[in-house]
């Protein structure tokens, strides 16, 4: 090579690229070591700079955007919920009708009694978890309270639902949703976290 | 700015683990704790100290909302994911704010024993660096200073690996005309 090493060719060998006749080039010619040498000293002076700082304290308006977030999810999923519960309201008096209209029903069958079984297993578990008395953070005691609440409403249902001899289908449905709850409600206690994420 | 090692000093796992279920006094600390790191890469992205201070606020308003889906294990990790934030947020910006400017400068010839007319400029290295278009001095930071790789970069400013690897040659080239490191023919 009859030239010196472009910019681009001493930044390759830097990074340990670069061709045989690049390499050659370099270990006869003391002007490209040099040149070389020099990229190292400008990279560990960059390195050493000062560094700068902020002039202003950001963390409240962060705080504050974050709190607001926040509090707008709350509004939602309190809509949510009332959303829940006149469904669930919607879901009761759809099964008191169709009783009262003398449809077959029955509240017994295979479905259930593994959606029951699964029910009481987690009751079981939740008693070790939640019986500890141990202190949980005010976020996970409102998504507890938000579960529990939820919990009762199917409860009310499935009362209902026995009481009007609904479908086994419609009653299947129900135990699956109070499984679904308290698959979560475990988890709210076991992790505290895992159930509103964040 | 603060060394990795003081960070993993002020904030372990534990101090990580309050912060991912969204209490906001350990998200506090997490903010502490990094926002020396994050402004300092940002500062020397962005333009301004204004927008620097923009893109710290962007920084860790992305944090907040996504601490709670951050899966890494241990306090390294941890950095290295907001030093990524602030990276890609500080990118950003200069995208936003169309600040990049068109890279006029050929450099690809020779560099040793070549001279140029503005040799005997020799400012000092911070007024070198901040003269860089800011694409050029985001490549030249994270690179040679943030130990990003140039597949990093691409990736984080959407170009080619080609790009990023010409935009460092064309800092270094001019940072060595500005400080006057040009050696005589």
């Amino acid at each position: 090579m009859t030239r010196h090493l472009t910019m681009d060719e001493l930044l390759a060998l830097r990074a340990g690229e670069g061709g045989s006749a690049v390499r050659a080039h370099l270990a006869s010619c003391a002007d490209c070591a040099a040149e070389l040498e020099r990229v190292a000293q400008r990279v560990a002076a960059l390195k050493a700079l000062r560094p700068a700082r902020a002039s202003r304290d950001r963390w409240p308006v962060v705080r504050s955007r974050i709190a607001a977030e926040r509090r707008k999810r709350w509004v939602r999923r309190g809509t949510l919920m009332v959303t829940a519960v006149a469904a669930s309201l919607a879901l009761t008096l759809g099964l008191m009708s169709r009783g009262e209209r003398g449809l077959p029903a029955a509240v017994e069958g295979p479905a259930i009694e593994a959606w029951q079984a699964q029910s009481q297993e987690l009751e079981g578990l939740l008693a070790a978890y939640a019986g500890g008395g141990r202190v949980v953070d005010g976020r996970t005691a409102a998504v507890i309270a938000d579960l529990e609440d939820r919990i009762a409403l199917v409860d009310a249902g499935l009362m209902q639902a026995r009481r009007v001899n609904a479908p086994v289908t419609d009653v299947a449905e129900l135990w699956r949703g109070r499984v679904e709850l308290m698959n979560a409600l475990v988890s709210a206690h076991t992790t505290r976290t895992s159930y509103v994420g964040f | 700015m603060p060394s990795a090692a003081t960070v993993i000093d002020a904030l372990d796992d534990l101090a990580i683990q309050r912060a991912r279920t969204g209490d906001l006094d350990a998200l506090e600390r997490v903010y502490r704790s990094y926002e020396g790191l994050v402004y300092a890469t940002a500062r020397r992205i962005c333009r301004t100290p204004e927008d620097a201070e923009d893109v710290l606020q962007e920084t860790f308003l992305e944090v907040c909302r996504s601490i709670g889906r951050f899966r890494g294990e241990g306090p390294g990790r941890f950095t290295a994911w907001i030093k990524r934030v602030a990276a890609s947020k500080a990118l950003m910006r200069i995208r936003r704010e169309k600040y990049r400017e068109a890279d006029e400068l050929t450099e690809d010839g020779p560099v040793a024993g070549s001279m140029d007319s503005d040799v005997m400029l020799s400012m000092d290295l911070e007024a070198a660096l901040a003269r860089l278009p800011e694409v050029s001095r985001a490549v030249v930071w994270l690179h040679d200073v943030e130990g990003y790789t140039h597949e990093d970069i691409a990736e984080m400013m959407e170009r080619t690996v080609s790009f990023s690897k010409s935009q460092l040659a064309r800092a270094h080239a001019r940072l060595r005309r500005w400080l006057g490191q040009e050696r005589d023919a």
